[in-house]
């Protein structure tokens, strides 16, 4: 379960140009929730999901997961626990162009061997319905088949958590569709997904839509 | 994967920015290196005379006598080298030396020296072809690289031209043809190329009457206090300076020599050091965006930073590469005549340019790689990847 706690990100702080992104966000996802955050751009969808993934530390504020605090924890820790636990998939894939499909997948593995990597990578492309494209450089790739390709890198891990930030918005509506299939298709496997998406319609799909407005929570059902 | 494997693979995928990164941080080494190896140049030539021109050594010269000998036309010598020492005190060690030349051919200096004289100087290489017309001279000589000919009416012979003295070593002006010559004339800098050869003994009587002609020497005594008590024996038989004076003199015009080139070190210091910044900020620009690719893959902010640093690394190897087989290269033609080594580089290396090779490396890896390290602790690399709209 994720839960958190008075959440307030500063950004700047002490500085002219500071700004606050989140302010005293406090939310539950339970395990294997599909839920979503919508709101409009601006609103710290992408911040609070940073947060969640661990990514970006809040100023303030307490992140439960799975009944433990986390974030305290030093460096190499805490990079060990995110690639165990969350898998993060952006909107403009994240993903290095001039590496393979394959070799874009193993990147989390490190702490495996050689053969296990590969044929974890492997498995994790074949799920999402792009094995055949795993020696094609990424930047050969069209839009949807990337995001495919992000979307198993994010999953070969796998972790209980899986988060989207836009996974749809530099992709058309019927790619779009297919992605986020993709997605319940995962959360159907007992993963947690949470996604951000200025899309209603997909919104719409999730058991959990929590709204943001100005750094905070507007609702939340 | 390894961190070094990521960092080969992201370097393997950019070839035209590897390549223009590569050639420039070689030529930022070369610029360097290039500099600090003239400096070495000069400073490395007159290490060896340190040993010889000490307050125990005396400089010993009779220009006046070798003139008179050469205008007589003749290589009977007058005097005896001999007569002289044997009126010296103590135990000593004579190291010979020749001087050749006339008031119409001022533009060099021979000196001829023993081999352990040699031996203790430790001159590099150096190769260059002077021509020297006859007419004039005592003997013809034709040099040639590595070889001096020496055609006599009494037979020829060859010497081996070892080294090239600099002019900011104990050089008696040539020019210089007066009476009662000071010891300030004796080490005049001059312009005079000067060789250094050795003699081997199967050279004969011609070679020590060679010496004996020109009448100079360096007598090195087992204490300066022996010096200073045949200094005035040897000044009563013709010039002598005490040869600290002329090491500290040639010290001297060393560093006078380089202060003129100091705002040319500086330029080069200038170029370095921009060029740096430069190569540092395309490289860490290039990986900002690895950098937060490899956050969300659960990359630990340490080995981002190590993923960078084994980048930089296999960069600076590659330069080094470069620089060395260019070096290598330009030393051998250097060598083989091919360049002209006195208009073109003499790649002296030593300890310095090692400092400063290191210095290089040190300093583009903290600016890529450590100080955006440090970056990466205060934020989120996630950053680097830009936010969704």
């Amino acid at each position: 379960m994720i839960e958190l706690k008075n959440i307030t990100k500063i950004y700047n702080p002490k500085k002219r140009n500071q700004f606050t992104a989140l302010k005293d966000v406090s939310l539950t996802v339970n395990d294997g929730e599909f839920a979503a955050i919508t709101g409009e751009s601006g609103s710290g969808k992408s911040t609070l999901l940073h947060i969640i993934g661990l990514l970006d530390f809040p100023t303030l504020g307490e992140y439960i997961l799975n009944g433990s605090r986390v974030g305290d924890e030093g460096d190499s820790a805490l990079a060990k626990f995110r690639v165990r636990e969350i898998g993060f998939v952006k909107q403009d894939f994240a993903l290095i162009e001039n590496y393979t499909a394959l070799d874009n997948v193993m990147m989390p593995l490190y702490s495996l061997k050689a053969k296990d990597k590969r044929q974890r990578a492997e498995q994790a492309l074949q799920r999402v319905g792009v094995e055949k494209l795993k020696d094609k450089q990424v930047s050969q790739l069209s839009g949807g088949e990337k995001q495919r390709v992000a979307i198993a890198r994010a999953i070969v891990t796998e972790p209980r958590i899986i988060l989207a930030d836009e996974p749809t918005g530099s992709l058309d509506s019927k790619t779009g569709e297919d992605i986020f299939n993709l997605l319940e298709e995962i959360k159907n496997s007992g993963m947690t997904v949470i996604v951000v998406t200025h899309d209603n319609k997909l919104a719409q799909r999730c058991e959990k839509r929590i709204v943001l407005k100005d750094g905070k929570i507007a609702s939340c059902s | 994967m390894d961190i070094f494997k990521l960092a080969v693979m992201s370097l393997e995928k950019k070839i035209l920015t590897v390549i223009m990164i590569v050639l420039e941080l070689a030529a930022l080494f070369f610029a360097g290196n290039y500099t600090i190896c003239a400096v070495n140049e000069r400073t490395m030539l007159s290490e060896p005379y340190k040993n010889i021109l000490t307050d125990s050594s005396i400089f010993f010269y009779d220009l006046n006598y070798s003139m008179k000998l050469i205008q007589d036309d003749t290589l009977t010598p007058k005097r005896s080298q001999d007569d002289i020492l044997e009126k010296l005190e103590g135990n000593f060690t004579v190291y010979n030396f020749l001087h050749y030349g006339n008031n119409e051919y001022t533009n060099y200096s021979l000196f001829v020296v023993a081999d352990e004289l040699y031996k203790a100087l430790k001159l590099p290489l150096s190769s260059g072809s002077y021509g020297r017309g006859a007419d004039s001279a005592v003997a013809a000589m034709g040099i040639s690289m590595g070889e001096l000919d020496i055609n006599t009416p009494d037979g020829s012979f060859t010497l081996n031209i070892c080294g090239n003295l600099t002019e900011n070593t104990f050089i008696p002006e040539s020019t210089t043809f007066k009476d009662n010559l000071t010891a300030a004339d004796l080490y005049t800098a001059t312009n005079n190329k000067n060789m250094i050869i050795t003699s081997k003994s199967a050279v004969g009587d011609y070679v020590r009457n060679f010496n004996e002609c020109s009448f100079g020497f360096i007598v090195k005594f087992d204490s300066p206090a022996d010096a200073e008590k045949n200094m005035p024996l040897l000044r009563n038989e013709g010039s002598a300076l005490s040869g600290s004076i002329i090491a500290a003199n040639s010290e001297n015009e060393l560093l006078e020599d380089l202060k003129s080139y100091l705002p040319t070190l500086f330029c080069i210091f200038l170029i370095v050091v921009t060029g740096l910044i430069c190569i540092s900020a395309i490289i860490f620009d290039e990986s900002k965006y690895r950098s937060g690719v490899l956050w969300i893959c659960g990359y630990s902010k340490k080995k981002i930073a190590a993923i960078q640093a084994a980048s930089i690394s296999v960069l600076l190897s590659l330069s080094a590469a470069v620089f060395a087989v260019l070096s290598i290269v330009l030393n051998v033609l250097t060598n083989a005549g091919t360049i002209n080594a006195d208009s073109f580089i003499k790649l002296n290396f030593g300890l310095p340019n090692f400092i400063f090779t290191l210095a290089v490396s040190v300093v583009l890896i903290l600016i890529s790689a450590a100080i955006p390290f440090v970056r990466l602790f205060k934020k989120s690399p996630i950053e680097y990847l830009g936010r969704a709209k």
